[in-house]
Parts: structure tokens; sequence; C-alpha cells
């Protein structure tokens, strides 16, 4: 093989990778196609690539030869490190600063998945879901159960294997988040648990699926926003359906007073 | 007035402890949770003034939009974890359980309204956000667009 074909290869898997990790943290799909762009393009090689939320084609016609790689992702979580880094690398690759094997080298160690803490997460979220509860006018005792409420469901989500699949989690989520807190404020007589609901749900939400929904479609990427808005309703909608659910459920054991 | 303050302060670490749920880099969470803080200020303002809670979420959702992108070329960082996080506390969790609520309670009618108005605030965040982003790739020229 000689040393065009192996850069050819090389960098083939450099921005493959490049992609998928974007997009599997939850990169806007333009900045996975930009990014695939400019790496190529500092190797003197022009790329045509497609990048979706689920998944990523990319062809580089060059004079060691054509290769062309299909990337499927599976699974997208939402890690902003990640992003920051591979944009970071791209950006040191460009500026030259990098042989092209070491560009591989550090790419694949961004593509490891970082082992996650979920009693770290349940942390944030309950956190997270008690200051909410401040911010929709709540006080201590909103707070408090927001906190609680809060950290549980983030511990049961994320216990859940990667494969129960979004309606599940969505869904469970809601329930939960509604249940315990409804829970709550019958036992310590609170007069409403509608603070307590809404700033634990909050960490629920998808705001980052939303946001880019927007970013890709502005961009000119409609597949990606339609996708992803379609994603946003969706989890939105399980989440009030499960937590309507649970609210049936009270309702029917009479413990709230309706 | 104090209880407004407690509530932007209540936002703004909601927002931090959100970025952390997020993964974001260390040294972005505190610009992040400033942009949140300062896009839920707006939205209360423009709420205050215009009477419509869309309208202040549309107004909240622009501040952000250009706090973010502004960051995002400071801190040499994506602008979408300044957006991203700062979207956070506008986006409408409350709207849409009371929505739930309603239509559970079988009060269709306040159900089919707050339905409408959880979507059109969600649709306000998104124009405001919309709006925002092609000003700063026209002002600033294609290559510092994409950070």
């Amino acid at each position: 093989m000689s040393e065009e074909e192996k850069q050819l290869d090389t960098v083939v898997e450099l921005v493959r990778l490049a992609a998928q990790i974007l997009l599997k943290n939850g990169a806007e799909t333009y900045r996975a196609e930009d990014t695939v762009i400019r790496i190529c393009r500092s190797y003197g090689y022009e790329p045509s690539v497609i990048a979706l939320p689920t998944g990523v084609m990319i062809t580089i016609q060059a004079q060691a030869g054509t290769r062309t790689v299909i990337s499927r992702i599976e699974v997208r979580t939402v890690d902003l490190s990640r992003i920051a880094e591979v944009n970071e690398l791209s950006r040191r690759i460009t500026r030259q600063e990098l042989t092209y094997e070491a560009a591989l080298c550090q790419m694949r160690q961004l593509s490891v998945d970082n082992p996650q803490n979920i009693w770290k997460l349940a942390a944030y979220g309950a956190a997270s879901a008690g200051f909410f509860a401040i911010m929709f006018k709540g006080g201590w005792m909103e707070f408090s159960a927001a906190f609680v409420v809060g950290f549980a469901v983030q511990l049961v989500v994320n216990l859940l294997p990667e494969r129960a699949g979004l309606p599940a989690v969505n869904l469970l989520g809601g329930m939960l988040t509604a249940g315990l807190s409804l829970m709550f404020a019958w036992a310590f007589q609170m007069p409403s648990a509608d603070t307590v609901i809404a700033g634990a749900l909050m960490p629920m939400l998808p705001g980052l699926v939303m946001t880019n929904a927007i970013r890709d479609a502005m961009h000119g990427d409609l597949v990606s926003g339609v996708a992803r808005a379609v994603d946003a309703i969706l989890r939105a909608v399980l989440l009030a359906a499960g937590a309507g659910v649970a609210l049936t459920l009270m309702m029917m054991l009479e413990a709230v007073k309706w | 007035m104090v209880g407004v303050l407690w509530r932007l302060l209540g936002s703004a670490v909601a927002s931090a402890f959100f970025a952390l749920l997020f993964h974001a880099p260390k040294r972005s969470i505190l610009p992040a949770s400033l942009v949140a803080m300062a896009g839920y200020g707006v939205y209360l303002v423009g709420e205050a003034l215009t009477g419509s809670v869309v309208a202040g979420n549309f107004f909240g959702a622009m501040a952000i939009a250009a706090l973010g992108e502004w960051l995002a070329r400071r801190m040499r960082m994506p602008a979408t974890i300044f957006v991203s996080v700062g979207v956070v506390p506008l986006v409408p969790g409350l709207g849409l359980y009371q929505t739930m609520l309603n239509l559970v309670q079988n009060k269709l009618g306040a159900g089919a309204r707050s339905g409408l108005e959880t979507l059109m605030v969600a649709g306000a965040i998104a124009m405001g956000i919309a709006l925002v982003a092609p000003f700063f790739s026209i002002f600033h020229g294609r290559n510092k667009s994409r950070t």
C-alpha cells in the first residue's frame, strides 16, 4: 500500500469517527458535516458528506482512490464536552499541528464513551429540579420535594438499559415524577404539587434536542430539523402522558382531593 | 421584588446543574448559567411589558441566542453549549404539565388553551433562536460563524 493510500484510509476513518462522535453526543448535523469537510480539505481531499441524527455517509474521491463509509448512529446522548473536544481536535488538525496517525489516535481516544457516574448525575438532576422549583415560585418545601423526586427519577432513568427505548424512558420518567411528587404533596399536606412537578420534570425535558432541531433547520438541513423536532415532541408528549397516567391513578386512589 | 431575585438566582443555579448533567466543559458552566439567567430575566421583563407569555419567551430566546453566539466566539466553543443550557429555563415544562392536568380532569377547554399556549411558547423560542443566528453569520463572515 502506498503512502497516499495509507493517508487516505486514515483520514477517512478519522472523519468517520469525528462525525460519529459528534452526532452520538448530540451535536448539530451541520457541525458534523462541517468538521468532516474541514478536516478533509486540510489534507487536500474534497469530500461529499451527509449527516443525519441517525447516521452519516461520507465519500472521498482522491488521486489515491475512492472511499465511501457509512456509520449508523444507534443511540444518542448529550455530552457537550465531547463535542467541544472533537471541535478542538479538528481545529488543531486543520492548523496542521498533528500527523494524520496522531490525529487518528487522538480521535479514537475521544470515541471511547465516558463511564457514567449514576450517583453524580442523579445529584445534578436533583439539584437542578430543586432550583427549578424555586424558579417556579416554590419555597423550601417545594425545593426539598423536587430535589428528592428529581434524584429518584434520574437514578431510575439512568439505570434503565439503553435497549429500553425512548417511550419507556419518558413514560416511566413522567409517571415517576408526577406520582412521587403527588405522594410527597399528600404526605406533607402541601397546598399544591404543581411547582414540585414542574421543577422535577425540567431535567427530563428535551431542551437540547429542540434547540438543535432549530439550528439544523436554519442551516438548511431540513431532514434533521424535522427529525429532531419530532424527537422533541415525542419526548415531551410521552412525559406528559406518563404524568397524566400517574395523576389519574392518584385521583382514583383519592390521594388527590380535586 | 425579592421573590423575583430568588427566581432569577434559581434559574441560574438550576441551569448550572443542568449544564453538569449535559457534561458541559467546566469553564463554560458559569457563562452558560449566566446566559440562562439573562434569558429568563428578559422573559420576565418581556412578559411584564407586553402581557404575553409568548412574546416574553420570544425575546428571552433572542437574548439567549445572541449571548450564546457571542460567547461561542469569545470562548472558542460551539454555540450550542451556551444556547441549549441557556434556553432550559424557558422550555415549557410547567405548561406541558398544566395541559395534561386539565385534560386528565376533563377540562378540555382549559386543556386546549394551555396546550396551545405551550405550543406557541415552543414556537416562540424556536423563532427567537432562529432569527438571531443569521445575523451573526452576516456580520462576522462565514469562517467565524462555524466555531
